[in-house]
């Protein structure tokens, strides 16, 4: 062999050898053949790419049973609670910023096994906007059928190679090989799917974290976890694009939110699918930021059209619509300074103390503990739902008087943005599908 | 299966090299061509298996029909019609029934509807060469070939889905040679050359500059106004982005068939070095110009009636070349533009000759203008070429040429990035002007009659910069293509912060 060839050989070497590295080390935690504890057990970088692990995750497991939704099901919804019943093996394939599109590309992902039986999804406001991003660590390629419906035989090896033979796979190998083990990190928990925390590669249960009620300094405590998340949400997730817009539907690509919502829907039926959908219960501030903004009148058109929707499908007895939103006992719960709250993480995110309650309200799972409070949870119907809006709307009279000073705090966030509901344009009537936020004036410093 | 996939590169390729070879060595060279037809429809398969019985009927009409007129003692005129009819009916048919009846509907506000047509693979591609094989043997140009040669010049792997547009006589006098399906180490280590800086081409080069023109269409889709120095990043960087492309393609082409001891034409010779587009079109996708030149603008009458008829041709070419790019008005709007530049270009040189001089002048600085006269016209023509629609491509050009008084001066879409794509462009204008191209430092050239394994002609003097097999190229080539495998994908990051 010429020496040009030798070299050529000792290049295809070195790439197997990149191979072997990046499965030994793992940095995205979906191969687990090797566990060095202090090499490779904290995986920082896994969390960031979720899609792609639950998409090899669940081609291997076949679950019978999913969890849908965005991080808020993710954190929460346990797939390892008892009132699931006797579907196993049960998964939670909610995803971080997931929307409703991604959502119905991975049910079909997972469908494609012919194994789901039970569905369990989770509904967030903002992951309707059809404006907002579709989440950047998203890719077709990963799963087991194309948008066209067309099978895609190399979802696996797309996987493999991406995760053992990429610039991008020996830089997570490097970062994982440089984690600093002591610092508490988010991983996806291979097991269950479910989001949480992690230190040195010791899995920290959520509940327990969640419940350690004993005082701690204000800057562990829970109000200032709900402000940060208040804040983000208020400047950049529930409006998107470049003119500040919340819509069910993108008029540059063409996307609608309850359009893949009623295809979810519809897979469901087609499938036999034991399905049941829930709203999440963000804590009453985080309402209170949809308030803010303007958006509570396409807030209550969004439930509307997720009634109507199941309605028109023609499974508004197979498939309940359970609504936790709203202000009730749960969500108006005191938001404490120096202390973390049980059953929140932050203002929109709960726990799964909270996500356990939700399980057995819907899904009869008598004996659990806790046992939901009687106002946690309403089953949402076409002959109900607007009675329900208009109780929800005298609630949340009720909590601004019994809460002005939270209130306050996120009315003068609001304004410290420059939003102000009567600066927002709605269009679409009656059934209202968009609103635009426009400010009066650039946000400027308060001078008092 | 793409060229720029791990599926090709780690076992699509390897696999069938080395089938090649064992076969080769050992059995007679008909049982190696079957393999490689066999690993050819295999390729073509991968995308749509359903479409293979399309490729398949295609080849056995017309190599019936080529040994039809080849072999009868009269032309057959009718015969020939019926078979290129045949060919353009089903190309009409896959590519452009839905195209024409958007067309219908749109003219005459109808609702036609011919389903949802996918369009096959290459058939643009496997179309051309049997017309020309056919008209050939209408001609009494082409021999009896043998079926098997006839599948391999069809169906070869490297050339089938992107080009180059093969011709018969090229492809068919290579595989009658016994030594074409030996092992060729010089032939092989050349094109594993050509492949790997092919492979870096399109990997680093074109998928990268493509970051700078995509949000630029997209927007002209969506928004009111661009800003000036948005449109002119965008179309210089799809003009960037599709020369290295095509370029990136044709050098994986060429390189693929290298391995396997073939040669395929060259495609591709640095076209933006071109000093009008005359030359332009003799630098730029050559087998598709010569495909055009000989079985469409010739037969039209070609120069032979005077000038007018000779625009009349050349227009007529163009508009049709055009829409063979894609089944679209900007893709005729394109092939116009370029029909109407040679017009032009024509006329010029014309002008100048009845004056008793040559149009282009000898001196550098006229030389320079002339390229960077052509270049523009090109780009120009290749906003209509990217645009998804017409209105999005006259938004760029106005906003490029300063006719749109509401547009901002300064980049915005990319403000954040301006300085990093300043150096991209340097960067690219060096390779693309200030350097020879990848034939040319390989010394690759097809011999006239085709022949392969032919040594390079040891006469000429060899400059410094030529490839050679030898420690330093290797290193040199190894490493490129060590790049270019690990950025073929990437695990993208979940951003929480999407503004």
């Amino acid at each position: 062999m010429s020496a040009y060839l030798k070299i050529f050989t000792v290049g295809f070497v070195g790439l197997i050898l990149v191979i072997i590295l990046n499965l030994v080390i793992d940095p995205y935690g979906i191969y687990n053949l090797f566990r060095w504890p202090g090499v490779n057990t904290t995986k920082p970088v896994m969390q960031d790419h979720e899609k792609l692990v639950k998409a090899f995750l669940t081609a291997r497991l076949k679950p019978e049973a999913v969890a849908l939704g965005t991080s808020r099901a993710d954190f929460a919804i346990d797939p390892q609670h008892p009132s699931w019943g006797d579907v196993a093996p049960r998964f939670n394939l909610a995803l971080a910023g997931g929307s409703t599109y991604v959502t119905r590309r991975f049910l079909e992902h997972v469908l494609t096994s012919g194994r789901l039986r039970k569905v369990v999804m989770g509904l967030d406001f903002f992951a309707f906007n059809a404006i907002r991003a579709i989440a950047s660590d998203y890719t077709d390629s990963v799963l087991a059928v194309q948008d066209n419906g067309a099978p895609n035989p190399s979802h696996l090896w797309n996987i493999i190679v991406t995760t053992t033979l990429s610039r991008s796979a020996i830089d997570d190998t490097v970062k994982t090989l440089q984690a600093d083990a002591s610092a508490a990190i988010q991983v996806i928990d291979p097991v269950t799917g479910m989001r949480r925390f992690s230190i040195g590669g010791k899995p920290i249960d959520t509940r327990e974290l969640q419940s350690r009620l004993q005082k701690t300094s204000p800057e562990q405590g829970a109000l200032i976890r709900f402000n940060a998340m208040e804040e983000l949400y208020l400047r950049h997730v529930y409006l998107a694009g470049t003119e500040r817009e919340f819509s069910f539907e993108n008029p540059v690509t063409g996307n609608s939110s309850l359009r893949e919502f009623r295809h979810i829907v519809q897979l469901c039926r087609q499938h036999e699918i034991d399905c049941d959908f829930f709203i999440s219960p963000p804590h009453a501030r985080q309402m209170e930021v949809i308030r803010a903004i303007g958006l509570w009148p396409l807030f209550e058109q969004w439930k509307r059209e997720l009634v109507s929707i199941i309605q028109e499908e023609g499974a508004e007895k197979r498939f309940p619509l359970w609504d936790f939103s709203g202000y009730n006992s749960i969500t108006t719960k005191d938001v404490p300074r120096d202390s973390r709250m049980r059953e929140y993480l932050d203002s929109t995110h709960y726990s799964p103390f909270v996500g356990d309650m939700i399980l057995t309200r819907m899904l009869d799972g008598g004996e659990s503990v806790p046992q939901p409070p009687a106002d946690f949870g309403v089953r949402l119907t076409s002959a109900n739902i607007e009675q329900t809006l208009s109780a929800d709307r005298k609630r949340q009279a009720a909590y601004h008087r019994s809460h002005p000073e939270d209130v306050r705090a996120i009315e003068s966030l609001a304004e410290k943005f420059g939003f102000n509901p009567e600066f927002v344009v709605f269009s679409g009537a009656p059934r209202i599908n968009r609103a635009r936020a426009y400010r009066e004036k650039p946000p400027s410093p308060r001078s008092d | 299966m793409l060229f720029n996939s791990h599926e090709f590169i780690f076992l699509f390729l390897p696999i069938t090299l080395m089938g090649y070879y064992l076969i080769g060595s050992r059995l007679h060279h008909r049982m190696a061509v079957s393999w490689l037809v066999f690993a050819s429809l295999f390729y073509y398969a991968w995308w749509n298996p359903a479409y293979v019985s399309l490729i398949i009927f295609s080849m056995l009409f017309n190599y019936s029909v080529g040994l039809s007129l080849v072999s009868s003692d009269h032309p057959r005129r009718g015969l020939l019609a019926v078979g290129v009819i045949a060919n353009l009916a089903l190309l009409g048919y896959y590519k452009y029934a839905n195209f024409f009846l958007e067309t219908v509907n749109l003219v005459g506000d109808t609702t036609f509807d011919a389903g949802n047509i996918l369009l096959p693979l290459a058939i643009s591609f496997f179309t051309f060469q049997q017309i020309a094989y056919l008209v050939d043997s209408f001609e009494k140009k082409t021999r009896e070939y043998n079926f098997l040669n006839y599948a391999l010049f069809v169906t070869f792997f490297p050339q089938l889905i992107a080009g180059p547009i093969v011709h018969h006589r090229e492809m068919l006098s290579q595989f009658a040679h016994d030594r074409t399906f030996r092992w060729n180490p010089g032939l092989f280590e050349q094109g594993l050359a050509f492949f790997s800086i092919g492979l870096f081409k399109k990997v680093i080069i074109a998928d990268n500059v493509a970051l700078f023109s995509t949000p630029l269409f997209n927007a002209a889709l969506s928004q009111p106004t661009l800003s000036v120095a948005d449109a002119w990043i965008g179309a210089l960087a799809y003009s960037f982005q599709l020369y290295f492309d095509f370029s990136a393609y044709s050098d994986m082409a060429i390189g693929a068939a290298l391995m396997f001891g073939i040669k395929l034409p060259i495609n591709f010779a640095s076209p933006y070095k071109a000093t009008s587009i005359i030359d332009f079109w003799s630098r730029w996708h050559i087998t598709l110009s010569r495909f055009l030149r000989d079985y469409l603008y010739i037969p039209l009458g070609g120069n032979r009636d005077g000038n007018l008829k000779r625009y009349r041709n050349l227009i007529i070419t163009m508009l049709l070349g055009g829409l063979w790019h894609g089944a679209g008005w900007t893709f005729v709007i394109w092939g116009g533009l370029h029909g109407f530049y040679l017009m032009v270009n024509h006329a010029w040189r014309a002008f100048w000759k009845s004056r008793g001089k040559l149009a282009a002048g000898g001196n550098p600085l006229s030389r320079g203008l002339s390229i960077a006269l052509t270049f523009l016209a090109v780009m120009v023509a290749w906003v209509f070429f990217r645009a998804e629609s017409f209105d999005a491509a006259i938004l760029i050009l106005r906003t490029m040429f300063g006719l749109d008084h509401e547009s901002m001066i300064g980049p915005n879409l990319f403000a954040d990035r301006f300085y990093d794509i300043l150096g991209w462009f340097l960067a690219l204008s060096l390779i693309v002007w200030g350097l020879p191209n990848l034939p040319q430092w390989m010394r690759y050239h097809l011999p006239d009659d085709g022949r392969a394994g032919e040594e390079m002609d040891s006469a000429q003097p060899r400059p410094w910069w030529t490839f050679r097999a030898n420690v330093w190229w290797a290193l040199f080539i190894t490493t490129l293509l060590i790049i270019a495998v690990l950025n073929l994908t990437k695990a993208s990051e979940f951003l929480y912060f999407q503004f």
